[in-house]
């Protein structure tokens, strides 16, 4: 094993755990962030207080060009629960709760994030 | 381009590329992260980039990136797989020049994470929300192990193409 070919080993190895580490420090930050807004091409469409929900229930909304997705709301908890989506990858990842990873549906031209609590009315709020 | 030798085998390697890329798109992926895949197709790519030259890379890459997309029936997906296809293939050849065609897993580990950050802008541009970046250090686990393996299996199959060698 000549001088390259560890340097191209060590390089690899530490970019690795360096990613390791901001998966890590990803899914497990902390948040007192609870306002769940829905984006549609960019822009907020809804934005529901997830402290505030009592009763779990569903919402379905669409896009311009037929794109159909169903949330489900829980108390501090967000779901995409059915899309029209060819990968269901939005439906996978679950519930989320804190303001790190969002819901995105790439071809909906969906995402959901849970930001901090403002106000701040864009669509319907509960 | 002129030679009908050269047209036959790219076009031979493109359907290679495009088949290799419709089965993988249809293989589950068990990561609920969007972008995450094997990216097998690459090793088509690094082949010709380890026995052809640039350009003979590109057109099989554009070619397998447009008509993929249409097959697979994800015409959404294309600017992610083009934009991160290109920027993968640019990274490696630069790589692949430095190295002078050895270390072909490290060229191909540093290809993935190339395509996995041109996947993400392209992601900013289109979703308009930097919350896209916190996809970034997944994908970049995910692209550095499936990069090793596939540049492995490039590496070995390289060794094995006489052929092809002589006529390039």
């Amino acid at each position: 094993m000549n001088k390259k070919t560890k340097i191209c080993i060590l390089i690899t190895v530490i970019l690795l755990l360096i990613s390791i580490l901001f998966c890590f420090v990803i899914y497990h930050l902390p948040s007192d962030a609870a306002m769940a807004k829905i984006y549609q091409n960019g822009e907020a469409v809804y934005s529901i207080d997830l402290n505030k929900v009592e009763e779990p229930y569903e919402m379905t909304f669409e896009g311009d060009h037929g794109e159909i997705n169903t949330v489900h709301i829980k108390p501090g908890e967000i779901a995409m629960i059915h899309a029209n989506c060819p990968d269901q990858l939005c439906v996978k990842i679950g519930y989320i709760h804190n303001n790190t990873l969002p819901i995105t549906c790439l071809p909906n031209h969906v995402m959901i994030h849970i930001e901090k609590g403002s106000d701040e009315i864009d669509g319907l709020a509960y | 381009m002129k030679n009908i030798k050269q047209i036959t085998l790219l076009s031979m390697f493109t359907a290679i590329a495009l088949t290799i890329f419709v089965v993988e798109s249809a293989i589950p992926v068990p990561v609920p992260i969007p972008g995450v895949k094997l990216g097998l197709a690459n090793i088509i790519t690094l082949i010709l980039l380890l026995h052809w030259d640039f350009k003979s890379a590109l057109v099989v890459l554009l070619m397998r990136t447009i008509l993929g997309s249409i097959f697979t029936g994800q015409v959404t997906v294309f600017f992610y797989s083009l934009s991160g296809g290109l920027l993968c293939l640019i990274v490696m050849y630069l790589i692949n020049r430095v190295l002078k065609q050895k270390l072909v897993w490290f060229t191909s580990v540093m290809g993935a994470i190339a395509h996995n950050i041109g996947q993400i802008l392209v992601a900013l541009i289109l979703l308009r929300s930097t919350y896209v970046l916190y996809y970034l250090p997944f994908l970049l686990v995910s692209g550095i192990i499936t990069g090793f393996f596939t540049g492995l299996c490039a590496g070995f199959l390289s060794n094995r193409l006489p052929y092809f060698k002589k006529l390039s």
